[in-house]
């Protein structure tokens, strides 16, 4: 009973690392064109992911297409191929500049997303990214549709046509949407852009810039990981060896384990 | 209050209790046979979205407190043969860093994941199979049945065994042998290790039970002593190397595992021996179908980031 007790001090004093909000909200920045709510995410050491609203009014009768896009990076991956029957890693493969984050979204009326000026969709991001490696002959193509798929199942890249609500004013429509944005978001600065289209042709481009950043305590543990990893190391053992021993003596204090 | 918690190396927000539950299973398995539980851990914690670098690294850490925990309770029980432990130990770094150059080697020939894949499937399968036939047979026996042929033994193996120089005794374990055997065993397992990328407890324990010939027991607390001091070596590689190890998904995790550990150290003492391995065998056998599945069936995307286990 005594070890139970012990036991469950412990994950109090864990828990009250996880006391304090997700993210720290800021007030809405409207930029006149384009308004982001919050402009500024921060990760904190509860943070789950976080929703940002965007609003912007359009001229009537417009349609609009909205890109959230992180930073391009480069991906190293691998990809699995069959060889006698069985499914492996048949080789390495880098995506470059593929962005970290890309989500699409459009109001209802918009059909293509290739307007002449600026193209925008997975399509458009096909242009963009390339790949280097081990490729597959003659199947070049299915990488990208592969990497999509990859990029969608962790909730980074997603395609929401129709996702951009609009909504009729006395002068304007207005339109708005909310970005999803999944707990494994990278900290960094991302654009967002609006492309106000006109029986199918891009009019207007507006951007915005969205700030994530780490603060608290996960900023310190990424500091000391990077920047003192023998130390983070160490530390990271000791930790372990110590919960581990202290566990052990609890129980073994208890009396039963001998 | 949000019961989530962001883990910053990985790069996630995760739900606590997901990670204290899969915690004190893993822990509670690995008191139980001695066994780390990496070969089941880091596919979990990839499923529920840590990086494989991420959750290979930080498994190896919360593997640190899980076998400090159940090593400190199987020494209590007069469980661990620190002389054993000490020569598997050594072999084993022998053997891992010359499994890591015979990779880079294969990784050069461009086969290195089919022959990792095809080792573990193999490797799981003989071990898996042989301890539960075995072990199954045995409990069918009557003790009596058991002990004659136990000493009826006198195989080409034992021969050799006997054969072998500078015989000594190893009394935790109640076997008399040559320290050269140990060295070469630990030798072998840490290639193989290297080769799967694991810590290599479910090869080591059948190793000790089978061709070191030491009682089951103390083969979980030896065999808990030798991963302790691998996965010490493995942590502060990962955080030096690769920068990846998670210290806050660490943490949750051995909260659930050292506790797990205990129970599991506590029932393997209740359990007979041969009741131990058909468990194991049966868990071994499960994780090796459920790779050759993997093997078999059509992933549902063909491409996955590099790293982990």
């Amino acid at each position: 009973m005594r070890a139970i007790y012990v036991y469950l001090v412990v994950c109090a004093f864990a828990g009250s690392f996880l006391s304090g909000a997700a993210f720290a909200a800021e007030t809405p920045a409207d930029s006149g064109y384009l308004a982001l709510t919050p402009r500024t995410i921060n990760i904190t050491k509860t943070f789950s992911g976080a929703n940002v609203e965007v609003s912007a009014d359009i001229p009537k009768g417009a349609g609009a297409v909205l890109e959230l896009i992180g930073p391009t990076r480069d991906s190293h991956l691998l990809r699995q191929g069959r060889r006698a029957g069985l499914w492996m890693s048949v080789g390495e493969v880098t995506a470059h500049d593929a962005p970290s984050i890309y989500m699409v979204f459009t109001t209802p009326d918009v059909k293509s997303l290739e307007t002449a000026d600026s193209p925008s969709g997975y399509d458009a991001l096909k242009q963009r990214v390339t790949f280097s490696g081990a490729l597959p002959k003659n199947k070049a193509d299915l990488l990208f549709g592969q990497f999509i798929k990859l990029k969608e199942s962790e909730k980074l890249y997603g395609s929401f046509p129709g996702a951009l609500e609009t909504k009729s004013g006395a002068k304007h429509d207005s339109v708005h949407g909310a970005l999803q944005l999944p707990s494994n978001v990278a900290p960094g600065s991302y654009d967002v852009t609006l492309m106000i289209l006109q029986n199918g042709k891009g009019v207007e481009r507006r951007s915005a810039e969205l700030t994530i950043m780490m603060t608290g305590l996960p900023k310190i543990l990424t500091n000391l990981a990077f920047n003192h990893a023998g130390l983070y190391g160490l530390m990271a053992v000791l930790v372990a060896l110590i919960a581990g021993i202290t566990v052990g003596l609890i129980f073994t204090g208890k009396g039963g384990a001998h | 209050m949000s019961w989530n918690i962001y883990l910053p190396i990985a790069g996630a927000g995760v739900n606590v209790f997901i990670l204290l539950g899969l915690g004190g299973a893993v822990g509670f398995l690995s008191g139980l046979f001695g066994v780390g539980g990496g070969f089941l851990m880091t596919p979990l914690l990839m499923m529920i979205g840590i990086p494989p670098i991420v959750a290979a690294a930080s498994d190896s850490n919360q593997i640190v407190a899980a076998s400090a925990s159940a090593t400190y309770a199987h020494y209590r029980m007069g469980n661990v043969d620190f002389k054993m432990g000490f020569l598997l130990l050594i072999g084993g770094v022998v053997g891992g860093t010359l499994g890591v150059h015979l990779i880079a080697f294969l990784r050069a020939l461009g086969n290195a994941n089919f022959v990792i894949k095809i080792t573990y499937v193999i490797m799981l399968g003989v071990v898996g199979f042989y301890m539960f036939m075995e072990s199954l047979q045995n409990l069918r026996k009557t003790p009596v049945e058991t002990k004659k042929v136990e000493s009826g033994k006198s195989s080409f193996y034992a021969r050799a065994v006997k054969a072998l120089p500078w015989q000594m005794e190893f009394q935790k374990s109640g076997v008399f042998l040559s320290p050269i055997l140990p060295l070469i065993l630990g030798t072998f397992v840490g290639v193989l290790a290297a080769i799967m990328g694991v810590g290599g407890g479910f090869i080591m324990v059948p190793v000790m039970v089978y061709m070191l010939r030491m009682p089951m027991h103390v083969v979980v607390g030896t065999s808990l002593f030798q991963i302790l001091f691998t996965c010490v070596n493995v942590t502060i590689m990962q955080s030096m190397t690769n920068h990846a190890v998670d210290i806050t998904l660490a943490i949750l995790l051995l909260l659930g595992s050292t506790v797990g550990a205990q129970f599991g150290a506590r029932l393997s003492r209740r359990l007979k021996g041969d009741q131990l391995k058909i468990i194991l065998a049966s868990l071994v056998l499960v994780v090796m179908l459920q790779m050759l599945l993997g093997l078999v069936i059509t992933p549902d995307v063909l491409l996955a980031h590099k790293g982990g286990h």
